[in-house]
C-alpha cells in the first residue's frame, strides 16, 4: 500500500521531531509526523523542565526562529528560575519547570492544529532507498509513505533497553516498545553505530513525602518567558519544591549494593552522560562529599509523581527504596514508578553535515538523542535544523546553518559532527568560546535577520521582533545623544545613589556603565527609559559589557579568518605533504569544511593546519598557473 | 604564506654567509637530490651511507670546478627531514655560484628566504618555536648566543611554558566546571585555589620575561653608551679601548656629532661601544641632531659612561643603575675620593679598571638562570599574556563574575599557546619565516 507523497517526513515526534515538522511546515511543505504512539508527543522521559545553563540559551534561539519548544515551556510553566542569577549576563539561564501532562497535551493539540502537517501513526520499520538517496519510510504493516527527505529523530527507542537493577527489559521508556530494525540498516548503510545510555530517577507518590520536614525553594518572582510571542505572562498556578539531600546512610546503602547496579556490575555497555550522573556515580567519583543535594519536584498540577531530581539510578527497586528512606522527608516514601537506565543506539555524528544531513545517504537528515545528545532543548535545536534543511532540499533552496559564533545551536552541530561523542552530549556554557556574545538576552541581535530571511515567521511574530529591535535602537539613542551636566540637581540625585558626582559632563551612556548605576535609576535624571525589560535590558548589557563584549568580537572576527579558508570537497588528504596517518584517517572521515575546523578536530596537529593552509594555496596558485 | 611554490622539487643555496672565507657551504635538499648531484660528483659510491662524508673532484660536464667534502643525510634524517646534500667548497664566493649554476643545470632550484627551514617545519622536525630560535643561531653574533640559541632548538622555553599551559588549562577548566555546575551544587575548586595557581602562572612569566633583557645581550649584544660635555674626551676613551682610531679626535668641542661605534669582544659576549655628541646647549644644527640622538642612545644602552675632567666636572647627571661615572684625564691631575673610575684615555691609566667593571655587569646579567628569550615576539607575547592574567587575578579577587575571569584566562592561554606554535593562523606563519633569510 503507498501513501501520498510529501515533502518530509519526520520520524518520531519527541521534541526533535516536533521542531522538524514545525519548521516544515512553517517554511510550507508537505509533512508527515510519523510516530508510534499519538500520546505521547512531546512527552518528557526524565526532568518535566526546560532550560537552564546553555539549554536555556538554545531555546531562547528557537524562538527567534518561531518554535514550539519556548512557547510551549512558557504556557505550561509551573515554576520558573534563572539560575547563576547573581552571575554575570552570558552564564544565566532560564528554567522552566513544567507541568509533564500539560505539555504533552499541548504538544498535541499544536501539532494537530499545524498546516501541511499530516500525522500518521505508525511504526517505521525501515527507510526507502532509491539510487542511493533516501525517499521515504517503509512501515511494520509494510505500507509506504514516500517523500523527497526523510528527518530520523527517533531518539532513545533504537534497539533499546531498560535496565531495572540486573533486570533487563526491551524498550526506551517504560509504556513504550523499542524500535528495531531501522539500525540495522544504518549499519548497513556503514554508519557507526554504537550504545549510550541514560538514566532517571524514581517518581515518587506526593502524599508519601513528609514536606514539612523541608526546606521549600519557591520560583524567582520574576518570570522571564522564553518567547516573545505568547502572553508573556504565567498561566498556570507555580508550585514550591523542596530540598532534601542524601547523607552518610544513603550512600553506604548504594556503595554496599554497587554490584546490583548494571553499570558497575558491567552488564551495561554503553557510556554514561558524565555531566548528569547517576547517584552510584556520584559517591564513588566524589566520594569525599558526605551528601549530595536533591530537589523534589511535582511533575504537575494534577498529579501525584513527584521527581527525585539529582538521584537518577539503575538500581532494583528495593534498594531504591531502602536508600530513599535513610532522606529527610522520605522515611514513608512510596514509588510510583522506579528510576532505571536505558541503553540505546546512537550514530556517530561525524557522519552527517552541518545541514544535519548524512554524507552517506543523501536525503536522510538525522536528529536529536540519535546522533548521541542528551536534553530536550538539544534534542529541539537539532530538530529545527534537520527540519529547516530537508525542506529547504524539498524546496531546491540553498541550505542554511549557524556559525559558533551566531548561536549555542551552531555550536552544537559543530561540536557533533567535527568532535563525534562518547557520552550523551550535553551543551554547557563552557562549550560557546564566544559565550559573551552567545547572551539569552541578544537572541534577536544574533537571529533575527536570518529568520526573517528564511521566512519562519508569521506576520505578527516578525512585526513583535521588529518593534522591539525598534526600540531598543530608540533607547541606545536616548543614552549616546543625552548628556548630563554636573548641576546641583544631577549631584544631589548621584550622591543619594551612592555613586561619585561628576567632574564633567557625561552622557547617559557613560554613566550607565558605572557598576552602581541601571537603567530604572537614569529616569532621576530625567533620561527617557522605556517600560519594558526586553527593551531596556539588552541594551543595558550590551552598554556595561562593551569591553568585554568588543574584545569578543576582535577574536570572533580572527576565529572568521580560519573559516573563510574551505577546504575544497574533492581534497585529496592523503597528497598533502605533512600530514601524519592518523591525521589523515580523521581529516577524511569527518571531512571538515574549513581550516577553522580543522583547528577544532581533537588529535589533528596545528602544524597539519598550516600543512592544510601551504597545500590549498599552492594547489590554488598552479591553477592559476595553468 | 603563498612564496613556496612547490614541495616536492630539490632546492639548493649557500648556507654560508656571503664573502670570502675558510669554506662555503652549499646545501641541497629535497626529494631527488641524489640524481642532481651524481653528475657532478663522480667519485661517490653506488650506495651512499647517511651522515658520512664524501671526498673527490666536482665536475661539471668534465670542467672541474673545486675539490669538495660531500656529506649526505637520508631522508628523515637531515635538518629538513628531506634528503640532503651538504657541499663544503673552498670559501671562494665564485666556486659556490659555479656550483649552485651546476646543481640548478641540473634540476634544482635556488631556495627562497628561509625555505630550508620552512620544510623542516613542514615535516615536522621542528616546531616554530625551535624555528625561530634556528633563526636566532643562525644571526647570533657571540657564542654565548649561539649557546642559548641551542638550548632553545632543544625545547627548553617549550617546557617552560608548558607548564604554564597547564596550569591555564587546569584553571580553565575548573572554573569552567564551577561555572556549568553551580545547580547542581558541585563546587568543583575553591576560588582561592585558583588565584593561587594564577599567582604562580603570573611569577612564573614574569621571571621568563625579565629573561628577555638578558636574550637582548645576548643576541644584540651589550650596548655602552659613551656621554658627557664636550670636549671632555670621550672619543678618545672610545680609541683606547677599542684599540683603534675609530673617532676623530681634536680638541676642538662638538667634533664628534654623529654616533661612532665600535665593537669587542669580551668573554664570549659581544659589546658595542657608542661615542656620542657632546651634550651641551648649542645653535648648530647639525650638532643638535647628533645630541638628540645621544638621547636615543642613552635610552638603549645597557651601560652608560658619563665622562667628564677633572677640571669641568659633569652636573650631577641623572644617573640610574646602568650609569657609571668615568673622570678622564688622570695624568693631568687625580681627584681623590672619586665616585667613580679615573682613567687616562692618552696613557691607558685605569682603562684595566673600567673594562673589569665592564665584565663584572656582564657576567651578572649572563648569569641570571632565566632561560633567555630571544625573540621579541616572544616577549611581546608573553607580556601580553601576563597583562591577562593579572586582570584576571584581579577580577577574581573582587569576586566578579567567573565568565570574564574565564576570558582573561582564556586569552592569557592563546598568547602561551602562540608562541608555543599551537595557535596558527596566516598571520603568525609569516611573521615567523619572514625574518629569515636566504639559504637557512
Amino acid at each position: 500500500m503507498m501513501k501520498e507523497n510529501f515533502d518530509v517526513i519526520v520520524v518520531g515526534a519527541g521534541h526533535a521531531g516536533i521542531e522538524a515538522a514545525v519548521a516544515a511546515s512553517r517554511l510550507g511543505v508537505q509533512v508527515a509526523l510519523i510516530t508510534n504512539n499519538l500520546d505521547r508527543i512531546g512527552y518528557m522521559s526524565c526532568n518535566p523542565s526546560i532550560g537552564g545553563l546553555g539549554k536555556g540559551h538554545m531555546v531562547k534561539e528557537l524562538d527567534i526562529f518561531g518554535a514550539f519548544m519556548p512557547k510551549a515551556a512558557d504556557k505550561n510553566c509551573i515554576q520558573f528560575r534563572r539560575l547563576n542569577a547573581s552571575k554575570g549576563p552570558a552564564v544565566r539561564g532560564s528554567r522552566a519547570q513544567c507541568d509533564k501532562d500539560l505539555y504533552c497535551q499541548y504538544a498535541r493539540e499544536v501539532i494537530t492544529s499545524l498546516e501541511n502537517l499530516s500525522l500518521i501513526h505508525g511504526e517505521a520499520a525501515r527507510l526507502i532507498l532509491d539510487g542511493g538517496v533516501c525517499k521515504g519510510v517503509v512501515l511494520k504493516d509494510e505500507s509506504q509513505v514516500r517523500s523527497s527527505s526523510v528527518v530520523l529523530a527517533t531518539g532513545t527507542f533504537m534497539n533499546a533497553v531498560m535496565h531495572f537493577g540486573l533486570k533487563k527489559i526491551e524498550g526506551g521508556r517504560i509504556g513504550d516498545q523499542a524500535t528495531v530494525g531501522i539500525s540495522d540498516q544504518l549499519n548497513d548503510f556503514g554508519f557507526e553505530v554504537s550504545r549510550l545510555k541514560t538514566g532517571t530517577p524514581a517518581r515518587v507518590h506526593k502524599d508519601s513525602v513528609n514536606w514539612g520536614v523541608l526546606r521549600e525553594q519557591p520560583g524567582d518572582d520574576r518570570f522571564i518567558p522564553f518567547s516573545y510571542f505568547g502572553e508573556r505572562k504565567l498561566t498556570l498556578p507555580q508550585i514550591k519544591c523542596h530540598v532534601t539531600h542524601t547523607n552518610e546512610r544513603t550512600h553506604e546503602i548504594i556503595r554496599n549494593n554497587l554490584d546490583q547496579s548494571p553499570m558497575f556490575s558491567g552488564a551495561i555497555e554503553g557510556i554514561g552522560p558524565r555531566y548528569c550522573p547517576s547517584i552510584e556515580d556520584k559517591i564513588t567519583r566524589f566520594a569525599d562529599k558526605d551528601q549530595h543535594l536533591s530537589f523534589l519536584e511535582p511533575e504537575g498540577l494534577n498529579t501525584d509523581y513527584v521527581y527525585v531530581q539529582g538521584i537518577s539510578t539503575s538500581l532494583p527497586e528495593s534498594v531504591q527504596y531502602e536508600f530513599l528512606k535513610t532522606m529527610d522527608g522520605l522515611e514513608n516514601v512510596k514509588i510510583i514508578k522506579p528510576g532505571y537506565a536505558v541503553e540505546y543506539d546512537f550514530v556517530n555524528p561525524i557522519e552527517i553535515t552541518h545541514e544535519m544531513q548524512s554524507r552517506k545517504v543523501p536525503g536522510l537528515f538525522l536528529a536529536g538523542q540519535i546522533n548521541g545528545t542528551s536534553g530536550y532543548e538539544e534534542a529541539g535545536a537539532q530538530g529545527f535544523l534537520a527540519g529547516v534543511n530537508a525542506s529547504l532540499q524539498a524546496q531546491n533552496k540553498e541550505p542554511f546553518h549557524l556559525e559558533r559564533h551566531e548561536a549555542y545551536m551552531g555550536v552544537l552541530v559543530d561540536d557533533l559532527i567535527t568532535k563525534g561523542t562518547k557520552e550523551p552530549y550535553r551543551m554547557m556554557t563552557s562549550r560557546a568560546e564566544h559565550r559573551l556574545v552567545l547572551r539569552e538576552d541578544n537572541n534577536i541581535e544574533r537571529l533575527a535577520q536570518k529568520s526573517f530571511d528564511l521566512g519562519l515567521l508569521k506576520d505578527d511574530e516578525k512585526r513583535r521582533l521588529e518593534a522591539l529591535i525598534g526600540q531598543r535602537a530608540v533607547y541606545r539613542q536616548t543614552l549616546v545623544k543625552n548628556k548630563l551636566v554636573p548641576n546641583e540637581k544631577t549631584q544631589e540625585t548621584l550622591r543619594v545613589k551612592n555613586s561619585a558626582v561628576l567632574q564633567k559632563p557625561l552622557t547617559g551612556e557613560e554613566l550607565l556603565r558605572r557598576k552602581e548605576i541601571t537603567s530604572l535609576d537614569l529616569r532621576d535624571f530625567s533620561l527617557e527609559v522605556p517600560d519594558d525589560i526586553d527593551v531596556w535590558e539588552p541594551v543595558e548589557i550590551e552598554v556595561k559589557y562593551k569591553g568585554y563584549i568588543g574584545r569578543q568580537l576582535e577574536l570572533i572576527e580572527q576565529a572568521k579568518k580560519m573559516e573563510s579558508h574551505s577546504i575544497p570537497t574533492d581534497l585529496n588528504f592523503s597528497r598533502v605533504a605533512g600530514l601524519s596517518r592518523e591525521e589523515i584517517e580523521k581529516l577524511v572521515k569527518i571531512r571538515p569544511r574549513t581550516l577553522g575546523q580543522v583547528q577544532r578536530i581533537s588529535g589533528v596537529n596545528p602544524s597539519a593546519v598550516q600543512s592544510l593552509m601551504v597545500h590549498m594555496k599552492k594547489v590554488k596558485l598552479e591553477r592559476r598557473q595553468y | 604564506m603563498g612564496r613556496y611554490l612547490t614541495e616536492d622539487d630539490s632546492i639548493c643555496a649557500v648556507a654560508t654567509p656571503p664573502g670570502h672565507g675558510g669554506i662555503g657551504v652549499i646545501r641541497l635538499s629535497g626529494e631527488g637530490s641524489e640524481r642532481i648531484i651524481r653528475p657532478l660528483c663522480g667519485f661517490l659510491p653506488e650506495s651512499l651511507e647517511s651522515h658520512k662524508v664524501y671526498y673527490g673532484m666536482l665536475q661539471n660536464e668534465g670542467e672541474e670546478l673545486d675539490e669538495v667534502l660531500v656529506s649526505f643525510f637520508e631522508q628523515g634524517r637531515s635538518f629538513t627531514g628531506d634528503e640532503t646534500f651538504e657541499i663544503s667548497f673552498h670559501g671562494n664566493p665564485l666556486i659556490g655560484k659555479q656550483i649552485l649554476r651546476a646543481l640548478i643545470e641540473k634540476g634544482a632550484r635556488p631556495a627562497a628566504p628561509g625555505e630550508f627551514t620552512y620544510r623542516a617545519f613542514m615535516n615536522g622536525r621542528i616546531d616554530l618555536t625551535q624555528a625561530e630560535a634556528v633563526l636566532s643561531l643562525i644571526e647570533s653574533r657571540s657564542e654565548q648566543a649561539g649557546k642559548q640559541a641551542l638550548r632553545q632548538v632543544c625545547g627548553s622555553l617549550k617546557q617552560e611554558l608548558a607548564g604554564i599551559e597547564e596550569a591555564l588549562t587546569l584553571s580553565l577548566a575548573h572554573m569552567e566546571a564551577n561555572l556549568d555546575f553551580a545547580a547542581e551544587d558541585i563546587v568543583i575548586e575553591q576560588d582561592s585555589i585558583t588565584i593561587e595557581r594564577l599567582a604562580a602562572v603570573k611569577a612564573e612569566l614574569d621571571t621568563i620575561i625579565s629573561g628577555y633583557r638578558r636574550g637582548r645581550l645576548l643576541n644584540h649584544g651589550y650596548k655602552v653608551a659613551i656621554v658627557g660635555s664636550p670636549n671632555v674626551g670621550k672619543s678618545s676613551l672610545l680609541n683606547r679601548v677599542l684599540g683603534e682610531d675609530k673617532a676623530i679626535v681634536t680638541n676642538v668641542p662638538g667634533t664628534t656629532r654623529d654616533i661612532v661605534t665600535g665593537e669587542l669582544n669580551i668573554d664570549g659576549y659581544l659589546v658595542s661601544f657608542s661615542d656620542t655628541a657632546g651634550l651641551r646647549k648649542t645653535t648648530d644644527q647639525v650638532e643638535q641632531i647628533g645630541i638628540e640622538k645621544t638621547r636615543s642612545e642613552i635610552q638603549d644602552a645597557d651601560l652608560i659612561w658619563f665622562v667628564d675632567e677633572p677640571n669641568l666636572p659633569g652636573e650631577s647627571l641623572q644617573m640610574d643603575e646602568r650609569g657609571l661615572r668615568v673622570r678622564n684625564k688622570s695624568d693631568i691631575s687625580r681627584t681623590p675620593d672619586f665616585e667613580g673610575i679615573s682613567v687616562s684615555a692618552k696613557t691607558g691609566e685605569g682603562i684595566d679598571q673600567l673594562l673589569a667593571d665592564l665584565k663584572g655587569r656582564l657576567i651578572e646579567q649572563g648569569e641570571e638562570s632565566a632561560p633567555a628569550l630571544l625573540q621579541s615576539r616572544h616577549y611581546e607575547l608573553l607580556s601580553k599574556s601576563r597583562e591577562a592574567v593579572d586582570r584576571g587575578l584581579a577580577l577574581l579577587k573582587e569576586s566578579s563574575s567567573p565568565e570574564f575571569v574565564i576570558a582573561e584566562t582564556q586569552e592569557a592561554l592563546s598568547f602561551v599557546m602562540e608562541v608555543l606554535g599551537k595557535r596558527f593562523d596566516d598571520e603568525v606563519m609569516d611573521r615567523v619565516f619572514k625574518e629569515f633569510c636566504l639559504g637557512k
